[in-house]
């Protein structure tokens, strides 16, 4: 196949996996958002229960997410977002508030990792 | 470590793919663009080597956009002169019958040392010999010498001489090319033959090189001596 043609098909499908990476991108880390926001509404309802419950649904979502979110996104934010999952589930039991501060913070990190893939001018620059 | 081996090995392999993407002109002198290519693409390719962390993706979507904006790039360049004037500038004279143009030696940002070194390196070592020296677009000087300081041609000298192929490689480590012996006009038997001819095989000849005359050069592979 001519040279040109190759090279244009292999740029489509750059670009196409590109924006397909930022769909997904976006898409995941709303759903964490969502998760981790049901743990922070049940520990600071001081229900450990169902805060367990929601610990036990983000861990396993984020178990598939954090596998192809690592095709995209460097290792440091991800593995700051595992390790703040980890203490979730002990500081659920012993201490919500600091429970709720954490669950800020892992949302805070996949609030930049969706905004890092966007090629807003600050990041491009 | 394993994981930078099984990298290394996949980077390896794509960016060959890249560079046979990008084609023969890339292995020759390169062109402006191309340089810009070519040093962007190794150091694109270290990086996900050097650091773990990095996604092996952020390696090769650059590697592969860059090789494919360039021939893209080049595409145009074959059907725009305007576009490939931009891409790769255009050839400057830099002495015309004899005389140097000092003003595009400076444009060029050229010395005197770097002109004198490119006409030495052309066999050139008087520059009042030069008819003609063009700075080409990958930055070589190509020289034009004066008739009167040029060596005469055979046919200058009266000497008549017929134009041929150069000679082919027919046998190279004991395998035959059919394609380069039919383009001599000759078959395997012609091989046996003189192989025969020379106390040995087909498979025992290191190099067997014939023209169209038929005159050849056979080289006996070491212990068959």
């Amino acid at each position: 196949m001519n040279r040109a043609v190759i090279c244009a098909l292999l740029l489509f499908m750059i670009g196409a996996a590109c924006t397909g990476s930022l769909i997904a991108t976006d898409q995941s880390t709303d759903r964490l958002t969502a998760l981790v926001d049901k743990v922070e509404e049940a520990c600071l309802a001081g229900d450990t229960g169902r805060a367990q419950e929601a610990v036990d649904d983000l861990e396993e979502y984020w178990d598939g997410c954090r596998k192809w979110l690592s095709l995209a996104v460097q290792a440091g934010p991800l593995g700051d977002i595992s390790y703040g999952i980890a203490r979730l589930r002990f500081l659920c039991l012993s201490e919500p508030a600091d429970a709720a501060a954490e669950c800020r913070g892992i949302r805070r990190l996949a609030e930049l990792i969706r905004e890092n893939q966007i090629p807003l001018p600050y990041s491009l620059l | 470590m394993l994981i930078v081996f099984i990298r290394a090995v996949i980077l390896y392999i794509l960016i060959i793919a890249a560079l046979r993407l990008m084609g023969k002109r890339q292995l020759g002198e390169l062109q402006p663009a191309e340089l810009v290519v070519t040093i962007l693409v190794s150091n694109i390719a270290t990086l996900p080597l050097e650091d773990v962390s990095i996604p092996m993706l952020m390696g090769i979507i650059p590697i592969f956009t860059l090789v494919s904006l360039d021939v893209l790039g080049s595409q145009l360049a074959l059907r725009s002169k305007r576009i490939r004037k931009l891409i790769s500038g255009e050839p400057k004279i830099i002495i015309s019958n004899g005389e140097v143009d000092e003003k595009m030696l400076r444009s060029l940002r050229f010395t005197v040392d770097d002109l004198m070194e490119s006409l030495r390196s052309c066999s050139v070592f008087d520059i009042s010999e030069v008819q003609l020296a063009i700075v080409e677009t990958t930055g070589k000087i190509s020289v034009f010498q004066k008739q009167t300081a040029q060596p005469p041609t055979k046919e200058e000298s009266g000497i008549k001489t017929a134009c041929k192929d150069p000679p082919r490689l027919i046998i190279s480590d004991g395998c035959i090319s059919d394609e380069d012996l039919a383009a001599v006009g000759r078959d395997r038997k012609w091989i046996e033959k003189i192989t025969r001819s020379a106390g040995t095989s087909p498979e025992n000849v290191l190099i067997l090189t014939a023209d169209t005359d038929g005159i050849y050069t056979l080289i006996k592979k070491e212990g068959t001596r």
